[in-house]
């Protein structure tokens, strides 16, 4: 939260395409901006490239930028968003399956990766939708109208299906990890349960 | 308030965390600092859309372009004909010489046709002549036009002659005796004399002299 008083002050050079104002931001919001891409792509140098691709869209069209810091920080989560989306089209037209990196289990490989098996499998049953509000709100930690604009949707709408997704979530876990092959680590007790 | 525990967050987030390296943050800033040198509008686009645009430029142009070139040979009644004469005004470096002889090539290829539409021959005989009025008396093309319109005044002669041996002998006579050029329709004649009194309007004394050099080449 601390971090958007700084936001705030960078607007304004932003709008100027002012050089320093560009770093300030990098610094900023660059490391979160690379873990929600690579938990759509799930792969960290593509992932950065997105950021970066971002960032130059944001140079092209900062005149147009207009607003406090948390839409500022809102346009680039969206374009990373939109990055990402185009990515996972192109890989769906001329996909490239290493084949080191088979999935063991029946999940979709391009989920996968990263995750441990479980949580992949968990994730692997929400819609892509439902997986950039849970990283976009607990490992990004956006919220309300900042969260809603990423999506474009509505501040209601966005609360509501970040509900929705923590739930399915929390119910393909218990699922997962009570009936799972790979789930032999009992969870550390009072975890997971309300 | 919510319904993910902190250690559920913690497996969704570890594996895929981001610290971005100070190699890729001054890559990044070096990438941005040129893009923030270029003119503000010169909007960063996806490089597929771009391809698209480029594709699509390049068959807009490539389409009227082509339909141009191809047009170069139409001769009048082909599809492209009306590209031809609606292009060649445009193309400012044809100048009346060039646009005479094209008409003229025009009429000698007409002529030179099987059986040539009696109004075609007639229509390319008007263009060419109108076409060669601005040229100066002692331009080749003149001359070209003149011989033309004398083979076409020889052909229209042999088909005089041979209705005329038609009329007097059989047919069988008439297949031995009649010279190489084949009858064609008798609508033939009208074209002809439009043809042939235009000529001894425009372009006056060489007619026969032009005519005897044509029939010996």
């Amino acid at each position: 939260m601390s971090e958007y008083p700084q936001l705030d002050r960078l607007v304004g050079g932003i709008r100027q395409r002012d050089n320093s104002a560009f770093a300030d931001l990098h610094r900023l919001v660059a490391g979160p901006l690379a873990t929600f891409a690579n938990s759509m792509v799930h792969d960290r140098h593509t992932a950065e490239d997105i950021v970066q691709q971002a960032f130059l869209e944001l140079a092209g069209a900062a005149h147009t930028i207009d607003g406090d810091g948390r839409t500022l920080r809102a346009w680039l989560f969206r374009a990373v968003r939109f990055g990402c989306l185009d990515e996972i089209r192109r890989r769906k037209r001329r996909p490239e399956v290493p084949t080191d990196m088979l999935p063991e289990r029946a999940v979709n490989a391009d989920i996968e990766v990263g995750w441990d098996p479980d949580m992949a499998e968990a994730l692997c049953s929400l819609t892509e939708r439902q997986r950039n509000l849970i990283v976009l709100k607990h490992v990004v930690g956006l919220s309300g109208k900042e969260l809603a604009d990423v999506m474009d949707t509505s501040r209601a709408a966005a609360y509501a299906a970040t509900e929705r997704a923590e739930r399915s979530l929390k119910r393909a876990l218990g699922a997962v990890e009570s009936w799972g092959p790979a789930s032999f680590q009992p969870l550390p007790a009072g975890e997971d349960a309300e | 308030m919510s319904k993910l525990t902190q250690h559920t967050i913690s497996r969704v987030a570890g594996p895929i965390a981001v610290d971005i390296t100070d190699d890729v943050r001054d890559q990044h800033l070096a990438a941005i600092e040129a893009a923030l040198l270029q003119a503000p509008a010169a909007r960063v686009r996806r490089r597929r859309s771009r391809r698209a645009i480029v594709l699509a430029a390049a068959a807009l142009v490539a389409l009227p372009v082509g339909a141009a070139v191809a047009s170069d040979n139409a001769v009048p009644g082909d599809v492209l004909y009306p590209v031809k004469m609606a292009v060649e005004p445009i193309v400012a470096v044809l100048g009346n010489d060039v646009r005479a002889e094209h008409r003229v090539e025009e009429l000698d290829r007409i002529v030179q046709l099987d059986r040539p539409q009696p109004h075609m021959v007639e229509d390319a005989v008007d263009r060419a002549t109108d076409a060669v009025r601005d040229l100066p008396a002692s331009d080749p093309i003149r001359d070209r036009l003149d011989r033309i319109l004398d083979r076409i005044r020889e052909r229209e002669s042999l088909q005089d002659q041979q209705s005329a041996t038609n009329d007097s002998t059989d047919k069988a006579t008439t297949t031995t005796t009649e010279p190489r050029t084949t009858t064609t329709d008798t609508d033939t004649e009208t074209t002809t004399t439009t043809a042939t009194d235009r000529q001894t309007d425009s372009t006056s004394t060489t007619t026969t002299t032009v005519g005897d050099r044509s029939r010996d080449g």
